[in-house]
């Protein structure tokens, strides 16, 4: 089935932990950002690190998507969703199988001064930067892991600058 | 999937200005699903293009790659493009990708007209 999300192993009971596997097709965006969103809302994260969640999941996804639209390879994508409320904080992960790529070693792009001077590329994973708390980049065991964490103060005043 | 599409609306609004209403989802999904009309609607020779945003719940990069493509177009065809309306997180990430810097957002449907010189 198209864009069909599926669950992981359940976390012990008790821990607040998502998991799923997403199919690396554009159509799985939707269906993932959606359980993800059900997810944080049932457990009470504010409006603007749900909006955030989103935001990130979608932009790694996406990028994760595009790679494989490249190479060819099922990059067998994994998302984790850790709510950590003594903190404070939602912590994501988008793990997959694809070639190495470190989104944290490309620099933002230079921001156009002008409708002509606009070009594509860069943007999403500036947005994710722009978006976090904190961003990490590892290399494990055949795998690209991207940790990302959010601050989720509830009854926040407005997004940071 | 209720809240997960995106509609496009296109509006005559006078002689000289179409208005693309979307509402809804501006992610990759939804670029997808209206990119075809949205530049046609934004493109037309000659007229003013005016985006409203008043309904549009989340934006992405690939929703703002689609206003880009679609603003400049319209300019290469001699009509202005503008925006109004976006919501708070919305407005947000359209400021952190400096979008405001190079396509005019306005807060009102009535200012967006009145930048587009149309009362």
């Amino acid at each position: 089935m198209i864009g069909m999300v599926s669950r992981l192993p359940e976390a012990p009971a008790g821990e607040q932990v998502l998991l799923m596997q997403v199919p690396a097709q554009r159509s799985a965006l939707g269906p993932a950002q959606q359980r993800l969103t059900a997810f944080l809302a049932s457990h009470g994260v504010g409006a603007k690190a749900l909006y955030a969640s989103e935001l990130v999941l979608e932009e790694l996804l996406a990028n994760v998507i595009h790679q494989a639209d490249l190479t060819g390879i099922d990059p067998s994508i994994e998302v984790r969703a850790d709510l950590q409320p003594q903190r404070g904080a939602v912590v994501l992960q988008v793990s997959d199988s694809g070639p190495a790529f470190d989104p944290t070693a490309h620099a933002d792009p230079v921001l156009p001064v002008s409708i002509d001077a606009a070009r594509p590329g860069g943007l999403g994973l500036m947005l994710v930067r722009r978006w976090s708390d904190g961003i990490a980049y590892q290399r494990d065991g055949g795998r690209n892991r991207v940790t990302v964490s959010l601050n989720d103060p509830r009854g926040e005043s407005g997004p940071s600058t | 999937m209720r809240g997960r599409i995106v509609e496009l609306q296109v509006e005559e609004v006078g002689a000289t200005v179409v208005c693309l209403r979307l509402v809804g989802r501006l992610d990759a999904p939804g670029a997808d699903q209206i990119g075809i009309r949205f530049s046609a609607g934004g493109s037309a020779a000659g007229r003013q293009v005016m985006v409203d945003l008043t309904g549009v719940t989340f934006v992405a990069s690939m929703g703002i790659r689609l206003l880009i493509a679609t603003a400049r177009a319209a300019r290469a065809r001699g009509g202005m493009f503008v925006m109004f309306g976006a919501a708070e997180w919305v407005h947000a990430v359209l400021v952190d990708a400096a979008i405001d810097q190079i396509i005019p957002l306005f807060g009102t449907q009535a200012e967006a007209l009145k930048s587009l010189n149309v009362t």
